[in-house]
């Protein structure tokens, strides 16, 4: 590993980068292109969600509530909290969407004959799925309380619906950071097809007659698209804050970091596969399979994570990077709950790129 | 450049010049094809060696192998007293290699396209702008260093290549037909370059098409589907690996005059321009016998003259030779002593 032949190549693809018109706009502004496009055209559907439930009043008749609303497929009971604050802590770290809260008094009034209420959270990070939910769950209560109804208490229970960091439920707001991730795929593209022009070239094998070495040649590659990722990336944030006025009520410094920690792991796993490759079109169309294809339909960008696949939807850099966003704009999350995502992130970025030094010999032919 | 130390023990002439490269048994398979088939030969330091081929007889193979860019299947080879196996890296640093296609950064200018293949062989600094101000000199770049290399024409592509190729001054170069398509005047020059460079103590390996060029090396070894066939100087090679003499036939109606040459059961037969060439076995002996045929062909008048032989002539006999030996005995033994009969006797 010489520090001066990294230089030399550094130089070199920074070069490429400028020269190139076409590269130079895949790397830079495109990205807040594809995320304008991107956040005008998608619409939604309704998903199963977790829900918990706050039963301050432990009677028979907020039981069967709760009871009946578990049968419901749509809602995947979360379990009981013991306090109010819980509540919301559970759903800041995402481990709910909704949160229902039976009062005091809630069984006996019931009985009585007298109108009581419930509330349910919601979470308005996935404005979507969340306003539809409530939607529904308030239907499924009214039906439940169906029995209790008379011409003197036309609505047993009254529902307090309240959307949590999202409380206008604006479907761009939780779409908007999410998609940034489609947007961020752009740079992996773009070092892909370098790779694979250089083969096409010829260059790489006159490269690979010189005495650089594997790392040099990979770290070279690898820095420049980060760096222009990172610009990108800033456009395309400046685009969801500024145009589409998405909150940001997390630190602009820690979305930084986390996209730089996805810029590595995507950029890291496109090298890796386009060291495998000898033409532009096939790297193209490996990028679009490993990365685009998956990144919109299994990382809960639109539909949230299927149960049944959260082991690929973790093991694709977007699932992370989707959450981390979505926490950072609307909820103001930082590294601490966020570590998870971060780490897989980092782990993803480490070991794509050791694994390519390693498998890496100066192939030809 | 010392003589290598760690190659086996084998008997060799006293009056040995230095080994730039030693390949012994070289072998490269592609699954069942067979690229490059126990080729053994010695490039001397200071030399101009020609590896002389059709397309696809394994020449880029070869070259390849010797800079670790591919992994030999069998056979050992050794650069500059290296192992191309165990030291890659340090071969890397002391040659430079010329591809087949052009393959500097047609993004980048001249100029810059140096920079970085002097950078990547560590040159840097003043050294480097010496070095880059040197080559472009040398090849008479020095007024177009600052235009995008895809600008450049044909034979400016090639200079620059090589200049890239020479910048950190290897001790040897390997050129993969570097004057492809390059037209007549560029690949004079080009030579003369090589030339220039063999006489400042530059190993020289190249590998060619062109009949000319071969010409023009210290030694040649042919190379036909993955073996070579013949090993020697120029000269050399035309004296002793001609089976027979060629007849060089002028005649007005030379298709007819080729016809009734072939019917007669003369192995070699070509058209060049207008001449024919007839190749075979004591032709000599027989040219009042060839006139007399032809005449009675209706080739018309007929001046027949026995002609030293061209490397061509050489090149096709060779080839027919070994293809039928091959019926009848062991290729790979033919070969192997095919090498050591002219190595031995090149010296």
């Amino acid at each position: 590993m010489s520090i001066r032949r990294l230089w030399a190549i550094l130089r070199k693809e920074f070069r490429h980068i400028l020269r190139d018109r076409r590269i130079l706009f895949m790397v830079t502004v495109s990205p807040a292109i594809m995320l304008m496009a991107f956040a005008y055209v998608f619409s939604f559907d309704l998903n199963p969600t977790r829900m918990a439930v706050f039963d301050q009043d432990r009677s028979p008749h907020s039981r069967q509530l709760v009871l009946a609303l578990s049968q419901d497929r749509n809602l995947i009971p979360a379990g009981e909290v013991a306090r109010y604050p819980d509540l919301r802590r559970e759903m800041q770290a995402g481990r709910i969407k909704l949160g229902l809260v039976i009062p005091p008094g809630f069984g006996a009034d019931l009985a009585a004959g007298r109108q009581t209420q419930v509330q349910v959270l919601g979470d308005g990070s996935d404005a979507i799925n969340t306003s539809t939910q409530m939607a529904l769950l308030a239907r499924r209560i009214d039906e439940w309380s169906q029995p209790f109804r008379s011409r003197a208490l036309p609505q047993p229970v009254e529902l307090q619906a309240e959307t949590l960091y999202n409380p206008d439920i604006k479907g761009r707001w939780s779409m908007v950071p999410a998609l940034l991730a489609i947007a961020m795929i752009l740079p992996s593209m773009s070092v892909a097809l370098a790779l694979a022009r250089e083969k096409e070239l010829g260059s790489f094998e006159s490269l690979a007659a010189t005495p650089v070495q594997a790392p040099e040649y990979i770290l070279g590659k690898l820095a420049p698209y980060m760096v222009f990722g990172v610009i990108s990336a800033g456009l395309a944030i400046a685009v969801a804050v500024l145009w589409f006025r998405v909150p940001m009520r997390g630190r602009y410094l820690d979305l930084m970091g986390f996209t730089l920690l996805y810029l590595w792991a995507t950029l890291g796993i496109s090298i890796f596969v386009s060291s495998f490759i000898t033409n532009q079109s096939t790297a193209l169309r490996a990028v679009l399979l490993l990365f685009l294809v998956p990144s919109f339909f299994l990382t809960g960008l639109i539909i949230p994570i299927d149960e049944q696949a959260r082991l690929v939807a973790y093991s694709l850099p977007a699932t992370h990077y989707v959450a981390i966003n979505r926490a950072v704009f609307l909820k103001g999350l930082s590294w601490g709950p966020l570590g998870f995502h971060a780490f897989l992130l980092l782990a993803m970025g480490l070991l794509s790129t050791v694994l390519t030094v390693l498998s890496f010999r100066k192939r030809v032919g | 450049m010392t003589v290598p130390t760690d190659i086996p023990a084998q008997p060799s002439p006293p009056d040995q010049r230095p080994v730039a490269v030693r390949v012994r048994d070289l072998t490269k398979k592609f699954g069942d094809f067979v690229a490059v088939d126990h080729i053994s030969f010695q490039v001397q330091v200071g030399e101009i060696f020609g590896f002389l081929g059709p397309n696809g007889s394994g020449k880029t193979t070869t070259i390849r192998m010797l800079l670790g860019l591919i992994r030999p299947t069998e056979g050992e080879a050794w650069v500059l007293g290296m192992d191309v196996l165990r030291e890659p890296a340090a071969i890397a640093r002391r040659v430079g290699y010329m591809s087949q296609k052009f393959s500097l950064y047609p993004d980048l200018t001249g100029d810059e396209n140096l920079t970085f293949y002097g950078r990547a062989y560590g040159l840097r600094g003043r050294a480097l702008a010496r070095r880059k101000d040197e080559v472009l000199e040398l090849t008479g770049l020095s007024r177009q260093r600052h235009r995008l290399a895809a600008n450049l024409a044909g034979g400016w592509q090639q200079r620059l290549a090589l200049a890239a190729a020479i910048l950190h001054q290897p001790e040897l170069l390997f050129l993969d037909e570097p004057t492809a398509g390059v037209d007549p005047v560029s690949r004079r020059h080009f030579w003369r370059l090589l030339y220039d460079l063999a006489a400042q103590g530059t190993t020289i390996f190249v590998t060619t098409h062109y009949m000319d060029e071969a010409e023009q090396c210290h030694r040649l070894a042919f190379i036909h589907r993955g073996r070579i066939i013949a090993l020697g100087p120029p000269g050399q090679i035309k004296r002793e690996r001609m089976p027979g003499q060629v007849v060089e036939i002028i005649c007005q109606q030379p298709q007819v005059g080729i016809q009734a040459l072939r019917e007669a059961g003369i192995p070699e037969v070509a058209l060049y321009g207008k001449r024919i060439h007839a190749a075979g076995p004591d032709l000599e002996a027989r040219l009042p016998a060839l006139e007399e045929l032809l005449r009675r062909a209706g080739a018309g008048p007929i001046t027949l003259r026995i002609i030293p032989p061209s490397l061509e002539d050489v090149f096709i006999a060779n080839v027919k030779e070994t293809a039928s030996v091959k019926e009848t005995a062991s290729m790979k033994e033919n070969v192997s002593d095919e090498g050591r009969t002219t190595e031995d006797g090149g010296r």
